[in-house]
Order: structure tokens, then C-alpha cells, then sequence
């Protein structure tokens, strides 16, 4: 009986840090976004589901998502694929496995706004080095972010030179985590490298392929904002903007706290509803 | 080790009667070591390089003559708005003087954050009458009162390749196509002549040689975070009036209408990626030799004549704003955008209110402010008389000097103000989406101008119709004492 309550006294803080810190701050939120607040100078009014009916009305909040879930499927399908091979490269034995390692680990290691530090000198029209690389081969010049269809590629592009990486390691550690004994008795059975992986390896690493995406899709519908908003903040117009930019905009640039709340729920909700589907999808436990 | 415990005693003695004293004379009391606020050090909150370096060559200046301690405190351009603005909702008194944009004068001054300087101005004057009357009426005072002086006074000019608008050969192409001569534009409708006229492709001519590049008429910045400005440049002139005066959106009148119709025709004239657009696109386009002109701020008048950073040299003329010709009377009606520009205040959370004064009046003074402004490298704009009329007091010197501060002149005549009620930030936010919009032609003009007003009611709505009605009513009242929108 002791030792329960000790038990409870040592966890005590730990559960009281994260009910401070992570719970109150959701439900202060789940609060607010019932409410219209306009920082400075107004005191929040209760609304109800005022701010959550606009978000039906909300044609940018609608476009946000079809180019959120755009930008999310296409980036994690594309690295899943380069990561998928080249770990399957890798995983049949390479010289100096390590240091490549540690170089495909760079781009991951970089902040999002030095990412975009980056991207946007190259990017540049008129000095930029790709236009330069297309210049020397007689092609003209690209405007990268400055037309509504190629801003939110660009963008899309970065997030796949700085992620794939991540994922070839993820899916490297999966294939190196195989048993050898199937795929030795498979071989000796006379089975093709195809059959081998299709059969035995893809069904053994479908966890950890589930983990990856799971986790790169995470990350890119709800974290990819500072590269964005360094290189195009949204533009031109609206075109590149995704859900994370729109409701900065409302809530930290324009101090719309109620409706920014409100948003911020809803992609909760969609986010939720995507793992749900993805767990069902993928059966990860 | 007797002396400079006395001495160090004395001092302090010292510091606690000229501090807990208040001078009635003009003149601050003068502290032991003659600087009267020795041992303030105050936070100012600025915009990192090049906004911050005038302020930074001013550091032992400020420090030997007033003794303060300026810890400058950089902001990112993007972000100095939100990041001011949470300091002072939140409280956290990071910042002693702000230098921000004036047009968020309404969310900080309106909502109560910064000082009124009245007291300060009335017990030690400055040149306050000096200050051009738009940057003095429009940005630095509110409700009646001053509350913030100008650090940087930001309007547009004309510049334009003196050599190729003086080339024989295409002046006479010129006329012959366009049936006038060639000459800096004198309405919105000769800008796009002229534009049109220079837009040639490799292998065309210009000023007798082959090009072996594309040259362009023009570059503009249609950059999200700027598109709005290009578009006032043009709204000055063809309308003028944001709202009415019961806050009814007057931005899809027939003139502001024509005045986006106008910038989509230019926009072809322009060099690649416009929408992309930063200022420093603009100016390297000039800088560099692409283009025959452009319009924008007046930092790149004193760049033009820098060898470090041009290519044109001696070729770049100026000239203010184009304007819109009424048909009836042939009279020119021009408004150049006072956009940007930035204004120095101090915050209510000042503990040092009266050192923090003397700092921005010392900075805006006309001895500073004119070392400030006529830098090769500081990045500040003229906004006194003073900087206009002593062309032999400025620290960089080029060929043409009189003829910028006489086209400075011009144009400051017509400056048009940005919005400057609270929610400027979203207001003018809303009116560059939707400028780009029209710009990608994936709308018209008018659906684009429509879809301003629509948001913009729902802005007014959000923040409550009489308190923007107020504010707004204060700004076109200032408007209409300087003559940029007709008094009805």
C-alpha cells in the first residue's frame, strides 16, 4: 500500500507537468474557439459554434486542406519510393555504409528556416544556380515561386530532398532487421529477388513501413510551415498555401484567436481522422 | 583608495538629484558627468540590417550626448508586427522605443500601447514644423496628439535610363510610333507606352546594339507582402478613397477598378517572376541594366550612382510619380505612396519615458536625421524640409543630387498614405492577395476588387463598424486637409 502511494507521489509532477503544459493549454483552446476574440482591443464574446459554421463558409480554409492533403500524399509518397529503393539498395550490402548514413542524415539535421535560407538563392530568378544549370543547357529561365503552379512544387520539393532521407533510414533499419533464415530458405527454394522481397520482405517490414508514413505524414499535414513561410508565405495569391500558414495568419498575424482555435480544432479533427483511416489501411498496432 | 570611493559616491549623489529632478528649462538636467541620462539603458525594438544601421552609426552619439545605452533588439521585416504587437498585449516590456511602420499606428497607438509625446515635445521642442506635412499629419500623430516621430521616410520615384530615353534613335522611334516624344512619363498611360516601347527581345536593337538578352520596359514588386503598394501608386491617382465615411469600401469604385486594370497591363512589360517579386528584384533589375525604368523607393537613387552596386552609373533620371489626366481640364492628377517608412515612439512600458524622447528627437532631429538620411549605406529617406533644400549638406554625392531632391520634393507634394486605422496589417493583406489574383488573370479586376470589399466589410464587422468608423474618419480628415482626397 506503501509503495503504491509512493508510487503516485513520484508521478505526481510528472503527470502535473503534462496536464500544465500539454492538457490545459487544448482545453483552453477547445474554450476559445467557441468564443470571438480580436486582439488588442476587444474582450472575447461568447459565440458557440459560430466560428465552427464560418469554417463551413470558409473557401480558403477548403482550398488549404486540398492543397495540404496534396502537398502530404505527394511528398510522403514520393520519399516513401526513393526511400523504399534506396534502402533496399543499401540493405544488399554497400562499402561505407556508414558515412552514408551520416551524409543522408545532413538535410534531416538542418533547421526548417536554414532549409529555406537555402532553397532561396537557388530559387532566385536571375542568380539562382538552377536557373543558371538551365541556362547552360539552353533552356530558359524558370520563375520557381513566383507563378501559382510552381510554388507549391518548390515546396514540395524541399520537403522530399529534406525527408527522404529520413525515410530511407527508417525503412534501411527495417530491412536490416529481417531475419536472414526466410530469405536464405527462400533463395535456396529457387525464389526471384522480386518474389523474395514482394512475398517475404514487404509483409515483414509492413510495421515499420506503417511507422514511417505514419510519421512523415504527421509531420509534413501539420509541421511543414517555416520553409513555406520564408519562401512564399502562401503566394502568389493564395496558391501555395496550406492549412499550418492559414491559421498562423488568422492567429498570430491578424490576433483572430477564436477563429484561429477554431481552425486549429478542425485540423486536429482531420488529422485524427486521417491516422484513424491510416491505422485501419495499414492494421499497425 | 580614498579618492575614487568620494569620487564614486559623489557620482552617485549626483545621478539620484538630476534624475529624481525635473527640468522646466528646455534643457534636461545635466547629470555630473555632463550627459543628462547617464546609466538608462534603453531597448529599442527595430528592423534587423540595413533598417537598424543608421541607428547603430548613431550609438556614440546618442551615448555621448545624452548617455544612454541603446540595446537594439533586431526584428525580422515579416514578423515585426505580431512580435511588437504580443510584447505589448502580453506585457513583457521587451522594448523601451519601438521603430516600426506607421501604418500600425492604429493597433498601437489606437489600442493604447505607446506614449503620448505632447508633455515631451512641449518641454523640449524639436524642428517639428520641418517634418513634411503627410509624414507629420498621417503617421506621427494621432487623435490630434504626436506620438511617434519619423526615423525613415519612404516614397516612390520614377527612375529611368536617362540614356536610352535621350537616345536620338529611339526618340524617333518613339514618336513615330506613339505620336509624342519620349520623355519620363507624365501619366499612367505613358508609363505604358514607354514600357511597352522598351520590352524587346535578343537580337532587337535598343540604343544601337544588338541585345544578346531580353530588355524589359519595367520591374514592379508584386510580391505578396508589397503588391498592395504598387497598386496605391496607381489608386492615388485614378481614386483615392479606401472607404466612405460611414466605412462602406470604396476599393471597387470605378476608379480604383481602372487603377488594377492598369496594373495588369503593365504587368507583361515586366521582367520574369514579378509575383515573386522582392524590392531587391526591383532594384538589382534597374541596378543591373534590365530594364528602362522603374518605380519604387528612394534608396536606390543614391545605389544608382554607387559603382560597388551599378551598372548604370551616371544614366538613371528621376522623376516623380505618373498621374491620371482629367479629360476636361488636361489636369494631372498624381499621389505617390507614402508605403513603408518607419516611425520611431516609445511604449507604455518605458521607465525611462523623458530618456527614451530624447533619443527619437535626437534621431529625428535635422543634424542626425540628415547624416541618416544621405549615408551611402543607411537605408533612411528624406521626411524633413531640411533634407530637401540643403543638397550640399549630404554625405553622399552624385551627379543628378538636385534633380532627385526636386523630384523628392514633387512627390512628397502628392504622398498618399497607407490605411493606418486598426487592422491595417489584414486590410492592406487582403488588398495584395487579391491585386496578385488579378494580376494571375485568374480573376478580373473587378471580381478581384469586389472580393477586397467583401472582406474588408468582414474586417470592420469583426473589430466594430463605429470604433474603425472613428478611426478612419480621424485618417480621411488628415487626408483632406493635405488635399489627397477631395474635402466634401
Amino acid at each position: 500500500m506503501r509503495d503504491r502511494t509512493l508510487a503516485r507521489l513520484l508521478i505526481l509532477p510528472c503527470a502535473l507537468a503534462i496536464l500544465i503544459l500539454g492538457i490545459f493549454p487544448l482545453i483552453y483552446a477547445l474554450h476559445l474557439s467557441f468564443h470571438s476574440w480580436q486582439l488588442p482591443s476587444l474582450e472575447p464574446q461568447f459565440v458557440g459554434l459560430e466560428n465552427y459554421a464560418n469554417i463551413l463558409q470558409d473557401k480558403r480554409f477548403y482550398w488549404a486542406i486540398v492543397r495540404s492533403c496534396f502537398f502530404v500524399v505527394t511528398t510522403v509518397g514520393i520519399q516513401f519510393l526513393l526511400g523504399f529503393t534506396g534502402a533496399f539498395v543499401l540493405s544488399r550490402g554497400v562499402r561505407g555504409l556508414r558515412l552514408i548514413g551520416s551524409l543522408l542524415l545532413a538535410p534531416v539535421m538542418i533547421a526548417p528556416v536554414a532549409v529555406g535560407a537555402i532553397w532561396l538563392p537557388l530559387f532566385d530568378i536571375n542568380f539562382g544556380l538552377l536557373n543558371y544549370c538551365l541556362g547552360l543547357i539552353g533552356l530558359g529561365k524558370v520563375e520557381w515561386l513566383a507563378t501559382p503552379t510552381n510554388a507549391l512544387p518548390c515546396l514540395m520539393l524541399i520537403d522530399i530532398w529534406q525527408w527522404t532521407p529520413f525515410m530511407l533510414l527508417i525503412l534501411l533499419a527495417g530491412f536490416q532487421s529481417i531475419p536472414r533464415e526466410p530469405l536464405e530458405a527462400a533463395r535456396i527454394g529457387g525464389a526471384s529477388e522480386w518474389r523474395i522481397l514482394r512475398s517475404i520482405s514487404l509483409p515483414m517490414l509492413t510495421p515499420v513501413i506503417g511507422i514511417a508514413l505514419l510519421l512523415r505524414g504527421i509531420d509534413s499535414f501539420g509541421k511543414f510551415f517555416d520553409t513555406a513561410y520564408l519562401l512564399t508565405r502562401g503566394g502568389p495569391g493564395t496558391s501555395s498555401e496550406t492549412l499550418n500558414l492559414y491559421i498562423y495568419e488568422v492567429g498570430f498575424k491578424f490576433f483572430r484567436l477564436g477563429y484561429g482555435a477554431a481552425l486549429s480544432f478542425t485540423m486536429l479533427l482531420l488529422a485524427l481522422v486521417g491516422i484513424a483511416v491510416f491505422f485501419k489501411v495499414f492494421r499497425v498496432e | 583608495m580614498r579618492w575614487p570611493t568620494q569620487s564614486l559616491l559623489l557620482s552617485s549623489l549626483a545621478a539620484v538629484i538630476s534624475l529624481s529632478s525635473c527640468s522646466r528649462t528646455g534643457q534636461p538636467e545635466v547629470h555630473v558627468d555632463g550627459r543628462p541620462y547617464s546609466g538608462v539603458t534603453l531597448n529599442v525594438g527595430i528592423e534587423a540590417a540595413p533598417v537598424d544601421i543608421a541607428l547603430r552609426n548613431r550609438l556614440p552619439r546618442i551615448r555621448e550626448e545624452l548617455g544612454v545605452e541603446i540595446q537594439i533588439v533586431p526584428l525580422e521585416y515579416g514578423t515585426l508586427f505580431e512580435k511588437i504587437l504580443t510584447d505589448f498585449i502580453t506585457g513583457t516590456g521587451s522594448f523601451d522605443i519601438v521603430v516600426y511602420f506607421p501604418r500600425y499606428n492604429g493597433d498601437y497607438i489606437g489600442a493604447g500601447f505607446l506614449r503620448s509625446l505632447d508633455e515631451y515635445v512641449q518641454e523640449y521642442p524639436l524642428d517639428y514644423l520641418d517634418i513634411l506635412p503627410a509624414f507629420r499629419k498621417l503617421y506621427s500623430e494621432w487623435d490630434g496628439r504626436i506620438y511617434a516621430l519619423p526615423y525613415d521616410g519612404d516614397y516612390f520615384l520614377l527612375y529611368y535610363r536617362k540614356d536610352l530615353f535621350g537616345h536620338p534613335e529611339e526618340r524617333s522611334d518613339f514618336k513615330q510610333r506613339y505620336g509624342y516624344d519620349l520623355g519620363p512619363p507624365d501619366t499612367w498611360d505613358e508609363w505604358l507606352d514607354i514600357a511597352e516601347f522598351f520590352t524587346r527581345k535578343p537580337g532587337e536593337t535598343l540604343a544601337g546594339e544588338v541585345l544578346t538578352d531580353n530588355f524589359y520596359g519595367i520591374s514592379e514588386y508584386w510580391g505578396r507582402a508589397r503588391a498592395y503598394a504598387w497598386f496605391l501608386n496607381r489608386f492615388g491617382s485614378y481614386s483615392g478613397l479606401f472607404f466612405d465615411e460611414n466605412m462602406e469600401p470604396r476599393i471597387n469604385s470605378p476608379g480604383a477598378v481602372a487603377a488594377l486594370e492598369h496594373c495588369v497591363q503593365s504587368f507583361r512589360y515586366n521582367t520574369p517572376g514579378p509575383l515573386g517579386h522582392t524590392w531587391w528584384n526591383v532594384r538589382e533589375d534597374l541596378l543591373f541594366g534590365k530594364v528602362a525604368m522603374i518605380f519604387g523607393w528612394p534608396d536606390v537613387g543614391k545605389a544608382a550612382h554607387e559603382p560597388t552596386q551599378s551598372k548604370v552609373v551616371g544614366k538613371v533620371g528621376f522623376a516623380p510619380s505618373p498621374g491620371v489626366r482629367d479629360p476636361d481640364t488636361g489636369a494631372i492628377r498624381r499621389a505617390t505612396a507614402l508605403v513603408s517608412g518607419r516611425v520611431m515612439a516609445v511604449s507604455q512600458s518605458c521607465q525611462n519615458p523623458e530618456a527614451a524622447y530624447q533619443v527619437i528627437r535626437l534621431m529625428s532631429s535635422q543634424d542626425v536625421s540628415m547624416t541618416n538620411i544621405s549615408e551611402a549605406n543607411s537605408h533612411c529617406d528624406p521626411f524633413r524640409l531640411h533634407h530637401l533644400d540643403h543638397p550640399e549638406l549630404w554625405k553622399v554625392r552624385f551627379d543628378g543630387l538636385e534633380e532627385y531632391l526636386s523630384a523628392s520634393r514633387a512627390a512628397l507634394d502628392v504622398g498618399f498614405p497607407e490605411l493606418t486605422i486598426p487592422g491595417a496589417e489584414e486590410y492592406h493583406d487582403v488588398l495584395s492577395r487579391h491585386v496578385q489574383e488579378a494580376l494571375q488573370r485568374s480573376i478580373s479586376p473587378q471580381q478581384a476588387l469586389d472580393g477586397v470589399a467583401t472582406e474588408w466589410r468582414a474586417i470592420t464587422r469583426r473589430r466594430g463598424l463605429e470604433a474603425q468608423r472613428r478611426a478612419w474618419k480621424s485618417q480621411l480628415s488628415a487626408m483632406q486637409q493635405l488635399n489627397l482626397v477631395p474635402s466634401d
